[in-house]
């Protein structure tokens, strides 16, 4: 791994292979360490995040609303604490 | 022309890519020459002469950008340092570098990080880096990639909730909540030596610790305990009064009155330090409790 951390960056390598049949952003998380999840709503987000397997460790942060396209964010990231 | 906030940017590397901290609002760049008085019995007059004995810089930028907290809480954790540059972009977009003059890039440590979530206020962070080896020119020809926007955090939307003990989950959400921040400090110690090359100053992370701050409004009799269930003043006293550790987090809410947590953000488990009532005549009462964690946070969902 890189030592240079970023301002909102430098995840853990993912250590987890995707799995098939699971959502395009929990491959995306599991290939690279970080996926941006987007929704119409909170509560759509909060089921997305149900879907990332339990055994894949990641770190959730605040969500964002992006007056401007309607659209909540959520990142997700690998984390190892 | 003078140049504006809004083109001298603070900017982060990773994997080789310099990318502008999203949604920053200010930035302060602090050069320090440190220095010690030298004047002698051999000098006249009752002038100071300082000498320059090291060099040292910090960064501090503000920003509304709080989707990537976790990982930043997490690389705090982790004493991972981070390679800044600061430059001038260009107007067109704010995000491209062109290289100015003034340019300078180098390695430091995050010292020191407040998350501040208030009611119906845009959440914001404050960062605090320390430099640790020498500043240097920023090489010709880098370039800055763009990053997506995020969106703004209402600080409705994240919340304190609290166990009743170190023992129960941290189910319970404070109730009335108006203000909530997370404040996280890593502690340097300056590790310069004699073996250390020019005038910088490095730095050694040597402990992290981290305190949350919230303030409620109090109800009467009608307790919100007994009305809708939540930490209000009665239950924060108990705790206080018990003097141990009880289990916290910090996530995402839904729901009506915004009390369903989501995504955990940050959790861990802290005691209550200080509890400060305030009863203004004619004014509502409030509280604010201070909690300081005990033992390390945990940024896993």
């Amino acid at each position: 791994m890189s030592k240079n951390a970023t301002e909102e960056q430098q995840q853990q390598q993912p250590t987890t292979t995707a799995k098939s049949g699971s959502p395009a952003f929990v491959d995306e998380l599991l290939k690279n360490g970080t996926a941006i999840l987007t929704a119409k709503t909170r509560d759509e987000l909060a089921e997305m995040v149900n879907k990332i397997p339990a055994d894949v460790h990641y770190g959730a942060g605040a969500v964002g609303f992006n007056p401007e396209t309607g659209a909540f964010t959520l990142r997700v990231d690998i984390v190892n604490n | 022309m003078i140049l504006k906030g809004q083109n001298f940017r603070l900017l982060i590397q990773n994997r080789n890519q310099l990318r502008c901290v999203g949604m920053a609002t200010n930035c302060t760049v602090t050069l320090t020459n440190n220095t010690e008085q030298a004047e002698t019995k051999d000098d006249v007059g009752m002038a100071a002469k300082p000498t320059m004995v090291s060099q040292s810089w910090q960064v501090q930028v503000d920003s509304l950008e709080m989707v990537g907290i976790s990982v930043l809480l997490s690389n705090m954790q982790r004493n991972i340092p981070y390679v800044l540059v600061w430059d001038e972009t260009s107007p067109s977009n704010n995000q491209d570098i062109v290289g100015a003059a003034f340019a300078r890039t180098g390695e430091a440590y995050m010292s020191d990080a407040t998350f501040q979530f208030d009611d119906r206020t845009n959440s914001a962070k404050n960062l605090t880096f320390v430099g640790t080896g020498p500043l240097s020119k920023v090489e010709a020809g880098a370039t800055s990639t763009p990053m997506d926007p995020a969106g703004y955090t209402k600080g409705q939307f994240v919340r304190l909730f609290l166990g009743s003990d170190n023992s129960a989950e941290p189910a319970k959400v404070i109730a009335a909540a108006r203000t909530l921040a997370l404040h996280v400090s890593l502690s340097l110690e300056n590790s310069t030596t004699k073996d250390t090359p020019g005038s910088w100053q490095v730095q050694e992370p040597t402990g992290l610790s981290y305190d949350i701050t919230t303030s409620a409004l109090v109800r009467g009799a009608d307790t919100i305990t007994s009305s809708v269930d939540g930490q209000d003043l009665a239950s924060i006293e108990e705790i206080y009064e018990a003097g141990t550790p009880v289990k916290w987090k910090i996530a995402n809410v839904t729901g009506d009155n915004q009390r369903t947590p989501s995504s955990t953000i940050v959790s861990g488990s802290c005691l209550i330090t200080q509890l400060s009532i305030q009863a203004q005549s004619r004014q509502s009462v409030s509280y604010q409790a201070t909690l300081t964690g005990n033992g390390d946070y945990s940024t896993n969902s």
